[in-house]
């Protein structure tokens, strides 16, 4: 496999609050390769978001490195721009990252003509071009965000980030407020579009479905950590930390002998200001024992997947 | 016109012999806009049973929602009104009764549930201070006996630690505690009928595991009645007995819930179905696989264009002709009924399954 194109390093971004500092990402590791999609998945308040902001130097780490194509992301004005020349985001609601003042094609023609410097028509023809890639008749042009569907806008937005002709783009859940079938267009415009391009996307998610439709590697979040990450289908087929297991199982099933799954976690999710002592899913996990109320597990390596749990530490792979 | 209408009408009715506890007939729904007058609910008609578990499922704008607040009579005044049908709740007819009444039922015999449980809370009041004021008000609890009450039934939404968390403010619990309490608030005066709009949309699916698991036991419990709105596929087909598909504000499948994931009977249920990426299964060959990386990878079966712009109807046509993958001439000649399938199952659509399926 290349070169990543982009690496975490030992991340750690923590927010002052009058308790003490909410470790929103503690001590984060990974690799995104060009062509691939790495999902990042995991429960309101996991860190996932606050992670994907960091990478774009929207959050200044506590400690940690981000690097991009060899690069140390620094965190002035300059660095950032250099950055998203190459680096992209897309967020889950269109309506709050869309000028409603500006016209679909000034939208995606203003970031061509800053980050690429080329003359006005050039850029509208660029614009052009870009709206007919995400699947928009281009005599839409002149239309304002609030003309379009929800799916169109999420395609303009699409169309705006590859404006700059990025290597890899971070989607925040970006096609979580969709409905169902509009949701499948855009998943297989994303598809696409990474065929043609050849683009890596940091794809961050709750939807565990949509997972396991678009990437190749999955990375599982838990109180600020990464708790597993695998291949998508070993994943899938053989979760092996307790955390992706109930996670994987309270997805319902549309298989139509599937039952409710009942009971696959307890209690409320700890207070990322004071995270758990030991192993930080202990209070919440089916298959503790002492040693994980005491000491905090490392990120074990099995293979080409690895899993913050005792229970893998010697073991052999569980149904793998 | 207002009041029961004639049952001639092709209904999603149960094969159960019993009256069903909530029954509607032919519901017609309008909102006035400033350009047009829209119908969002068109003709729906359906009956639920005691202790039964009813999806209502669509998209946005399918009607799904207009429908519940057309039952309770709570559409936005002076926009929104109920053209015609009948709601027939426990043998009395609700279109048409008086607001005073209509509002002793709400929170009483029928009550709801939002997707967004600040929507319901109020965020200056203690928890069980807001479930006290529903038991002094519906039924005439001293404020001593209702507060009892109250953290008596946060405990039975199982929130841990009930009489520590009836003294705190709603911003005090977390997303899924705060979905309990405002089912607690629900179940204050032991309803019928619960309809849930969207109650897991905003939870994350550990979580929502917990909240729906909660709901099937009250219904075990308390025999309690359940329309469950949603657009979630997976919710349905793991909780429901029943299932009304809707699109463009009619229904277009009613179904028993395994029949329906086993076999849809309506072209919008069968594309639905097969455009939600599965957890559940491999992805199809040639999606993503980190050694392999082919060359072309699969699509999801994804339905091509919008839903019809309701403003525009009537169509006098089938309204999912202009996507479906299967229609024919005929289907623009007119607007299909819904029609019987199989034992207890309806489809509007004009061609038997075995023709496309």
């Amino acid at each position: 496999m290349s070169a990543p194109l982009l690496e975490v390093e030992d991340l750690h971004v923590y927010f002052d609050s009058s308790p003490g500092p909410v470790r929103a990402v503690d001590g984060v590791s990974l690799q995104l390769y060009p062509g691939q999609t790495l999902a990042i998945v995991g429960e309101s308040g996991c860190g996932k978001s606050t992670l994907a902001r960091a990478i774009l130097g929207l959050e200044i780490p506590r400690s940690g490195r981000v690097l991009f194509r060899g690069r140390e992301t620094a965190y002035d004005g300059r660095s950032q721009r250099a950055l998203w020349r190459e680096l992209q985001m897309i967020f889950q609601d269109p309506d709050a990252s869309l000028n409603p003042r500006m016209t679909i094609g000034s939208t995606i023609a203003e970031p061509i003509a800053l980050l690429r410097r080329l003359p006005r028509p050039q850029c509208v023809d660029g614009a052009r071009k870009l709206l007919r890639q995400v699947g928009i008749d281009p005599s839409l042009f002149d239309r304002y965000p609030h003309e379009l569907s929800g799916g169109q806008r999420q395609r303009v937005s699409i169309a705006r980030a590859l404006a700059v002709e990025p290597r890899a783009l971070i989607l925040d859940e970006a096609v979580s407020a969709l409905d169902v079938s509009i949701r499948a267009q855009i998943l297989n415009l994303l598809v696409s579009l990474q065929d043609q391009l050849g683009l890596a996307y940091l794809f961050i998610t709750h939807d565990l479905g949509v997972v396991r439709h678009l990437a190749h590697e999955v990375a599982v979040m838990y109180l600020g950590q990464i708790v597993e990450q695998a291949e998508t289908q070993a994943l899938f087929t053989a979760p092996q930390h307790p955390y992706a297991r109930a996670l994987l199982a309270a997805v319902p099933s549309l298989a139509p002998d599937a039952r409710l799954a009942t009971s696959t976690l307890h209690g409320e999710l700890p207070s990322p200001v004071s995270p758990p002592a030991g192993c930080r899913f202990h209070t919440r996990c089916p298959e503790v024992f002492a040693r994980c109320r005491a000491e905090a597990p490392e990120l074990f390596t099995l293979g080409s997947r690895r899993a913050r749990c005792f229970l893998v530490e010697h073991a052999p792979r569980r149904g793998a | 016109m207002k009041g029961p209408v004639s049952q001639t009408s092709q209904t999603a009715a149960p094969p159960t012999p019993a009256e069903p506890l909530l029954s509607v007939r032919e519901l017609v729904s309008e909102f006035r806009t400033e350009q047009a007058l829209v119908r969002a609910v068109d003709g729906v008609s359906f009956d639920l049973a005691r202790a039964e578990v009813l999806g209502l499922v669509g998209e946005s704008g399918s009607g799904k929602s207009v429908t519940a607040l057309s039952i309770l009579g709570l559409l936005p005044r002076p926009h929104g009104r109920v053209c015609s049908g009948s709601v027939r709740f426990a043998g009395r007819e609700l279109l048409g009764l008086p607001e005073r009444e209509l509002r002793a039922l709400r929170g009483a015999r029928i009550a709801m549930i939002f997707q967004d449980p600040m929507s319901c809370l109020n965020p200056y009041l203690k928890v069980g201070d807001q479930l006290a004021e529903v038991c002094v008000l519906h039924l005439g609890f001293t404020r001593r006996r209702a507060w009892q009450r109250a953290v008596e039934l946060l405990g039975q939404v199982q929130i841990p630690d009930a009489a520590r968390r009836a003294s705190q403010y709603p911003h005090e619990l977390s997303g899924g505690m705060r979905q309990r309490a405002m089912i607690a608030m629900a179940l204050c005066c032991e309803p019928a009928l619960l309809i849930a709009d969207e109650p897991t949309t905003a939870l994350d699916v550990t979580v929502q595991a917990q909240i729906l698991e909660l709901l099937l036991r009250l219904r075990d419990e308390r025999q309690l009645s359940l329309l469950l709105i949603t657009h979630d596929l997976g919710v349905v087909n793991n909780t429901c007995d029943r299932v009304l598909v809707m699109y463009a504000g009619r229904i277009v499948e009613a179904a028993p819930a395994r029949a329906l994931f086993e076999a849809p009977h309506h072209p919008y249920t069968h594309a639905l179905l097969s455009s939600v990426p599965r957890a559940d299964l491999p992805a199809a060959p040639g999606a993503a696989s980190a050694d392999s990386t082919p060359k072309k990878r699969a699509l999801l079966a994804a339905l091509d264009g919008l839903p019809p712009r309701l403003d525009l109807g009537p169509f006098g046509a089938c309204s999912f002709a202009p996507r479906c993958a299967h229609a024919i001439d005929a289907c623009r000649d007119g607007e299909p009924a819904l029609i019987s399938t199989a034992p207890g199952r309806l489809a509007r659509c004009i061609r038997p399954p075995r023709e496309w399926s």
